[in-house]
């Protein structure tokens, strides 16, 4: 696996989430919750914030902090019959040249927001997964952890410390 | 500030209904934690990209009680309340208090939470081997809706 390029910007990314009490990959789920998500600089900038003020909370005694930040993307249900391939799921989320086209089924139900769970990540380590995608709505929670935004948080925190 | 506050917490699954109840002390300490993050969430806030902090979970280690309660009486009218009351002195009850960590939650207040009758800008959850458990914290809540109407808090 290569190293992902985390300075390129506008970076579009999908997800694909599995409702949270659904264990297994291949779950008796309908469907899942996908997200098209670009990470804008803003975006970039507001997850240094927040993973300052979490080192700040750190030094305070305020342990095991997370923050919870709402972010714009798209945010739609997908049923397993209208995904036909499973192979196409990635719970860590992929990086894609252009998002997949939305169809006007899927349309229907479609949000434009979902949050960002943010922790800090353990220092020096290069696999920590310290930020995931959360989704709750429909009175369900679904969530991942994300690969590349936690490979990006890593980067920040570990220049963060020296 | 010194507050003494009982909380009975509720099982979030309902397969079992096993009685807790903890013992947080609400001392400078934990609310100059709570006003510190207060100031995170107003900080983090950017209304012009969209972005917007939602809440801010944290870890504090108090007291837990877990077993029957049922002949206690402040803990039977507790049970009535569910939530926190705050009282003079912790009770004596049977049975060892446990020292655990427990998550607190802390929201920030906007119009359309407020509008369900059950928000409150703090929550505790605890987990343990029986299940978990969650309760709102009325007292650090209120606390934190005055930090929000104030605007806080540039300088502590």
């Amino acid at each position: 696996m290569t190293t992902p390029d985390y300075s390129k910007g506008n970076e579009k990314i999908v997800f694909h989430l599995f409702h949270a009490a659904d264990v297994d990959l291949d779950s008796t789920s309908d469907g899942y919750i996908v997200i098209h998500l670009t990470v804008t600089l803003e975006i970039r900038n507001e997850l240094i914030s927040a993973l300052n003020h979490l080192n700040m909370m750190r030094k305070e005694g305020i342990i095991n902090s997370f923050i919870q930040l709402r972010i714009p993307c798209t945010v739609y249900y997908q049923t397993i019959a209208q995904v036909g391939n499973t192979q196409a799921m990635c719970r860590t989320g992929f990086q894609v040249d252009e998002f997949p086209v939305i169809s006007e089924d899927e349309y229907e139900n479609r949000w434009d927001d979902a949050d960002l769970l943010i922790g800090l990540p353990l220092a020096g380590h290069t696999n920590s997964m310290s930020v995931s995608i959360y989704f709750n709505r429909l009175s369900e929670r679904y969530e991942t952890a994300s690969e590349f935004l936690s490979g990006i948080a890593q980067k920040i925190y570990d220049t963060m410390l020296t | 500030m010194n507050e003494k506050l009982i909380i009975r917490i509720e099982s979030v699954d309902e397969r079992d209904e096993y009685n807790s109840v903890i013992f947080l002390t609400a001392d400078n300490n934990l609310v100059n934690k709570v006003r510190s993050v207060v100031n995170s969430i107003i900080s983090l806030e950017q209304p012009a990209s969209g972005i917007a902090p939602v809440r801010i979970d944290f870890s504090v280690d108090t007291l837990v009680f877990e077993g029957d309660y049922a002949n206690n009486e402040l803990l039977v009218d507790l049970w009535d309340l569910f939530g926190d009351v705050v009282v003079d002195k912790f009770p004596e009850l049977n049975g060892e208090p446990i020292t655990a960590r427990i998550t607190l939650s802390i929201e920030k207040p906007t119009e359309s939470n407020r509008k369900f009758p059950q928000f409150c800008a703090v929550w505790l959850s605890y987990r343990s081997d029986n299940g978990t458990y969650q309760a709102p914290i009325r007292f650090l809540g209120d606390l934190v809706e005055r930090l929000f109407a104030d605007g806080l808090v540039v300088a502590q």
